[in-house]
């Protein structure tokens, strides 16, 4: 066993632990539990980071395989989820980014010896990835906080009281921030990353488009995104939509990843 | 030493308010006019005299203290006991110190959970202190009560949620919006109802308030009472675009804020969520308004089923609430029996330490000359077996008051060790 794979178990057990934290912290109403969630997934993430330094080191990227770019997916979501939760000075964003990154992690393990597309190097290549992920990233944790907005909404607008662990949730001011925050940094990231993955393409293959179905759904994923960052920025929409595009986008993204890349013939295999 | 803990006291459930005040003993706690003073078998005395109830603690030998506390009262009011007691409850050991435990932890106020009483208490106790009218056992019982009124609002839900309407129409606004130091509030008439949930509002930190009313010296005199500003009645909506919070409370006889009206005030102010608390009868703000999205309104019917199901949430919670109140009871018993072993305990420790004084003069007196290291080790060793002698009698008795589940055999073993050693 490499000692990369050694961190790589590390920081999905941390993150596993920060999921079963949480649940219990959310769920039993335990400011102890969360704290210890909160500190599971940043230990996780501290694992996660060196796992990643290591694998640039030793150039394990060039091994591709589908699941070897989830590794970084989830490493961005996770840190997505860190900085949010600073940022806001609550630990919900947290406590829905670990069992993703839990999840995502477990799959890139799980997809370690599927082949996925030969690696192609290069400053346009890195970026598209960096900045797609970063994009998916922030509207996971946005997704979390909206699914939150709206289930806590709907009891207030029909004033049935909010019970049990709901009566700790974080206010719809602060989630609908949270939604603020990652169209805010998701949307240009987004556009940034498909734009250098086009670039690549006409660079390589000569052409901006292959009629890959990925291609297409990142595409109607990019036209949501820029639907949500101009009604929010132009129009001033708040609350209830930006949620719903919110949770629309990071589904769109998961269907991309796991059905497209699974069950459609693509180029983005991986 | 066997002392008794006595609390008498009436309440809102036993007595009127008519009854209440004509006991109530708020100007006799202070060192000059204290009403139960620490004779004729009273050893200790406390006074709790609030609007909703007047209760006095006693601590002496027997039922002589509650006896004489119950006249002392009486006449500091100019009654007898015959008039005060068909209102009176009255309690003794553990019913008293359990009681007095679920006062302070208000499982027995009038609104159940209020915070108010534990600030009551500690006042009264404060009183206490300064009439020097405490000592061991309404020490050690007052500060038990502070402990246990925390250790229920921390451990239960009694006190978590609002039961005021004001209150509760705070607590949501909190639901809805961040920080409440970053949103704006605007008060529309001049109710009581609405000058109380303003007050909460200033309370919970809002930015600006601003008071808009038909007759504007009034809006002037509430905004100045409230800490904000007034403004006319007639920029009514262009105040709504800055406003975040929103408490309605005018006469007027029909609404005076309609859909469409919210729609333009939405849109100027590029849908930023507002909380409309409308307490007016009849209502100020259209119900339709409600449909909005990124408006919550809420009436004076939705505002009362809130409260009414916090205080059902309360009423539930009381029950893990008394749960402690019965466990910290029981262990505030204890200590009060341990305190029957004390007096032998320190007589033991006394008869040992005269022995060891008179034995050590007799042989420094033989030994004539000795030096100070000499004179310092025979000290420590008569020291020394002292203690070793008294382990025993004082392992025994408290071996008996821990294993005994009936407080005579305590009694029983500190009657042995009494004349054992020849002790008073």
């Amino acid at each position: 066993m490499e000692w990369t794979d050694i961190l790589t178990y590390l920081c999905l057990a941390f993150y596993g632990l920060a999921t079963v934290a949480s649940l219990i912290g959310l769920l039993g109403r335990s400011p102890r539990a969360k704290k210890l969630a909160v500190m599971f997934c940043s230990t996780g993430f501290a694992a996660h980071t060196a796992w990643l330094v290591a694998s640039l080191i030793d150039g394990s990227f060039s091994a591709v395989s589908r699941g070897f770019y989830l590794m970084p997916l989830s490493w961005v979501l996770a840190g997505a989820g860190l900085f949010m939760a600073r940022r806001q000075r609550q630990d919900i964003a947290l406590h829905f980014v670990s069992p993703w990154a839990f999840f995502l992690g477990s799959c890139a393990v799980g997809f370690a010896e599927t082949p996925g597309a030969p690696l192609i190097a290069g400053p346009l290549f890195v970026m598209h990835l960096i900045a797609v992920f970063i994009g998916v990233g922030v509207m996971a944790v946005a997704a979390g906080a909206g699914t939150i907005f709206l289930v806590q909404e709907k009891s207030i607008k029909s004033k049935t009281a909010l019970e049990g662990f709901r009566r700790d949730l974080p206010s719809l001011g602060t989630l609908d921030k949270v939604n603020d925050m990652a169209t805010k940094v998701g949307f240009p990231c987004y556009a940034v990353g498909v734009l250098c993955g086009f670039l690549w393409a006409r660079i390589h293959w000569g052409s901006f488009g292959s009629g890959d179905l990925k291609v297409w759904i990142s595409l109607v994923i990019l036209a949501i995104y820029a639907l949500l960052f101009h009604q929010r920025q132009a129009l001033g929409w708040r609350g209830r939509k930006p949620a719903i595009l919110a949770i629309v986008i990071f589904a769109a993204s998961l269907f991309s990843m796991f059905v497209v890349n699974t069950a459609f013939p693509t180029q983005h295999g991986f | 030493m066997n002392s008794t803990i006595h609390l008498i006291g009436i309440n809102h459930r036993t007595a009127a308010v008519e009854v209440r005040e004509k006991f109530a003993l708020t100007n006799f706690c202070s060192p000059e006019t204290w009403a139960i003073p620490n004779s004729d078998g009273i050893r200790e005395s406390l006074i709790l005299s609030t609007c909703n109830r007047v209760e006095v603690l006693v601590v002496g030998d027997g039922d002589e203290p509650r006896r004489r506390a119950l006249q002392c009262w009486a006449s500091a009011r100019g009654r007898t006991v015959d008039e005060l007691e068909p209102y009176l409850y009255q309690y003794r050991n553990n019913e008293a110190v359990r009681h007095l435990f679920s006062v302070a932890s208000s499982l027995d106020s009038l609104v159940l959970g209020e915070p108010q009483i534990l600030g009551q208490l500690k006042a009264a106790y404060t009183k206490a202190r300064d009439c020097k009218s405490t000592s061991t056992i309404l020490n050690r019982l007052l500060h038990k009560a502070f402990s246990v009124a925390k250790r229920v609002r921390t451990e239960t839900g009694v006190a978590s949620s609002a039961v005021s309407i004001s209150y509760a129409a705070v607590e949501l606004a909190k639901r809805i919006f961040d920080d409440m130091g970053e949103h704006e509030a605007l008060i529309i008439g001049a109710g009581e109802m609405a000058e109380l949930a303003a007050m909460h509002l200033v309370q919970a930190g809002v930015k600006r308030i601003r008071v808009s009313n038909r007759t504007y010296a009034k809006a002037e005199e509430l905004a100045a009472s409230l800490g904000g500003e007034a403004v006319p009645f007639d920029q009514l909506f262009d105040q709504l675009v800055e406003t975040d919070i929103v408490i309605s409370s005018t006469g007027a006889p029909d609404a005076i804020i309609h859909e469409q009206d919210m729609r333009d005030v939405l849109k100027k102010r590029r849908n930023r969520p507002m909380f409309l608390i409308d307490i007016a009868m009849p209502r100020d703000i259209d119900p339709s308004v409600n449909t909005l999205d990124n408006i919550y309104l809420y009436d004076i019917d939705d505002l009362k089923e809130v409260v009414e199901e916090n205080l059902a949430g309360r009423r539930e919670e009381a029950v893990k609430a008394r749960a402690i109140v019965d466990e910290e009871t029981e262990s505030f018993r204890q200590w009060l029996d341990s305190l029957t072993l004390q007096p032998t305990i320190v007589a033991l420790g006394e008869r040992g330490r005269r022995i060891m004084e008179e034995e050590l003069a007799k042989t420094l007196h033989r030994l004539g000359n000795v030096d100070d290291a000499t004179r310092e080790a025979l000290e420590v060793m008569a020291q020394s077996l002292v203690k070793r002698f008294n382990h025993e009698p004082i392992a025994f008795l408290k071996n008996r008051f821990h294993e005994a589940d009936r407080p005579e055999a305590t009694l029983e073993a500190v009657s042995t060790v009494q004349r054992m050693f020849g002790l008073k």
